[in-house]
């Protein structure tokens, strides 16, 4: 199973040490809307997880991406 | 094939479903799709220059069996509510004209709340892969 930072890196193609929880949909240019579903899909496939829409609506950075998968008793 | 597409809906779709038709690749497919793409490149379209290759013979586009991956989930899987977002392929093999081909595709990921499935795809011509890769389709409502 690949961490958060190695699933948003290579989804996302950017380096992984600009990856920090403040990174939000701004500072990645591929963070479109299409790619954003791709992105959510993804991670649910990895974690063996499901995300509410509330869930997904909540996600303004990629720190609110951890809290939810931890909150899943997922550790990342 | 008919012009009537299956319709199935996401809470219908499960992982493991499959799907799969057949297509004979006549002369008149590889001309139509080198009108459609702008792609005349002679290994597709001149027979002299193509015997003159390694492959020996014209080779259909890669991207005709693209387009047969656009049937299939546009058609068969999911069908009437897909919007294609992203498509992988790999051309394993070279396909010539009057060969049928068989697209395969499997159900390997659903994410209810974002209404996507993950397909993978399989083509095969005489039940060897000739190209594979994956798809992934949002079901609208």
């Amino acid at each position: 199973m690949r961490n958060l930072t190695q699933l948003i890196a290579e989804h996302f193609k950017i380096p992984i040490e600009t990856i920090s929880d403040a990174m939000t949909s701004k500072d990645v240019p591929d963070w479109d809307s299409f790619n954003y579903l791709l992105f959510i899909a993804e991670l649910e496939k990895e974690y063996c997880i499901t995300l509410t829409m509330d869930e997904v609506l909540r996600i303004q950075k990629v720190g609110d991406i951890r809290k939810i998968i931890e909150a899943k008793n997922i550790i990342i | 094939m008919n012009n009537v597409s299956k319709d199935r809906d996401l809470d219908s779709i499960l992982v493991g479903d499959s799907d799969e038709f057949t297509h004979h690749i006549t002369e008149n497919d590889v001309s139509r799709f080198s009108l459609i793409s702008g792609d005349y490149n002679p290994l597709h379209m001149d027979e002299s220059y193509a015997g003159g290759t390694s492959f020996g013979k014209r080779v259909v586009h890669g991207m005709f069996l693209g387009a047969l991956v656009s049937q299939f989930v546009g058609m068969y899987l999911p069908g009437t509510k897909a919007l294609l977002i992203k498509e992988m392929i790999e051309f394993k093999k070279p396909v010539n004209i009057g060969e049928t081909v068989k697209v395969k595709g499997v159900i390997t990921g659903k994410s209810t709340v974002t209404r996507i499935v993950e397909i993978d795809l399989k083509i095969f011509s005489n039940d060897s892969v000739v190209a594979s890769g994956y798809v992934y389709a949002k079901v609208l409502d």
